[in-house]
């Protein structure tokens, strides 16, 4: 196994990032809390962020936690679908489809939520006045989100970028077939 | 004592304003915001270059976007050869590689099993056809080796003939 440091493969997978932290922000937006400050990309430790007012209920800090594993999944699907039938398996693409597979990698390979945003998460549910019901729906959450940020430094975040952008349409090809 | 905590909290209370413009905030909230200033950061824009970025790559899916539909019909034309021929059913197979083909001219995998469900299927001209086209391609070691063999055979029963 080899080691690449953090801010190279943030470098080479910046769509990424940017897709990332924006999906932050239209869950904020989506429900109505204030953005206090965005970067959208930088080269430092995390790449990106987006501060936010704290929630009013738990139940809005999950789904801003795990916005970017939404969007960026669909997003970096929908981008590398018309380009990896050709490439990945009739090996006959274009320049445009090579942009568009690094393009659909580097989005989903950013899907999983960071530890920063497992922290978040896990402080707003832990206190006091959260639901049992809540905790029990956003402790396994976070203990997934651990293990992907976690599983990132075995690849585990490249192997979902690659199975998200190149299985999906063979995945359709085998339900429409 | 008491009545000098109450009227420092009073005090306290008294200044609690948005931190964006100065008029009484929303009660609940941990930060401080009036409700406008409030939905205005919630609503906060994203940069131009952003914009710019995200037309630029809707302009690119587009594009692919548009020649998607004949990829995705070519695909599954060789999905059902490959179907086709594992069931031994290679007049299909080869039905279905021929679409495949039709969509896929310059890809070694589709004309290879398209002249290998020909070969199966006893239509040696269409075989030979592929064959030819594929002559000095890249393939994997399994598709060459197949290739190969469908090669010589055919060249066996060609040459028994005579």
């Amino acid at each position: 196994m080899f080691f690449i440091p953090g801010p190279v493969i943030a470098v080479l997978t910046f769509p990424g990032v940017i897709v990332h932290e924006m999906a932050h922000q239209l869950f904020c937006r989506l429900f109505r809390v204030a953005v206090l400050d965005v970067c959208y990309f930088r080269l430092g430790n995390p790449a990106g962020y987006v501060i936010h007012e704290p929630t009013l209920v738990p139940r809005q800090q999950i789904w801003i936690g795990i916005g970017p594993f939404i969007v960026n999944s669909i997003l970096g699907a929908i981008v590398s679908l018309p380009a990896a039938i050709q490439l990945v398996q009739f090996d006959v693409g274009s320049p445009l489809h090579y942009f568009l597979i690094w393009l659909g990698v580097s989005i989903a390979m950013h899907a999983f939520p960071s530890t920063g945003d497992a922290k978040t998460l896990r402080t707003a549910v832990s206190g006091p006045s959260v639901s049992i019901l809540a905790k029990l729906v956003a402790y396994p959450i976070v203990g997934m989100i651990y293990v992907g940020a976690f599983g990132s430094m075995v690849w585990l975040d490249a192997i979902y970028g690659l199975g998200v952008a190149l299985a999906t349409p063979k995945l359709l090809v085998m339900l429409f077939a | 004592m008491d009545t000098t905590l109450a009227t420092t909290a009073e005090a306290a209370s008294a200044v609690r304003t948005c931190g964006s413009c100065g008029r009484p905030p929303q009660p609940g909230f941990a930060v401080l915001l009036c409700a406008s200033c409030r939905t205005a950061k919630a609503a906060r824009p994203f940069p131009r270059w952003i914009h710019a970025g995200s037309v630029f790559v809707a302009g690119v899916v587009l594009i692919a976007v548009v020649r998607f539909p004949a990829a995705l019909s070519g695909a599954i034309a060789f999905e059902r050869g490959q179907r086709a021929e594992a069931r031994g059913s290679f007049d299909v197979a080869l039905a279905e590689y021929s679409k495949a083909a039709d969509r896929f001219p310059d890809s070694t995998l589709v004309i290879a099993r398209k002249g290998l469900a020909a070969y199966h299927s006893r239509q040696y001209a269409i075989a030979a056809q592929a064959f030819d086209k594929i002559a000095g391609q890249n393939a994997s070691e399994g598709l060459a080796r197949e290739v190969n063999g469908a090669i010589l055979e055919m060249r066996r029963e060609s040459s028994a003939k005579r």
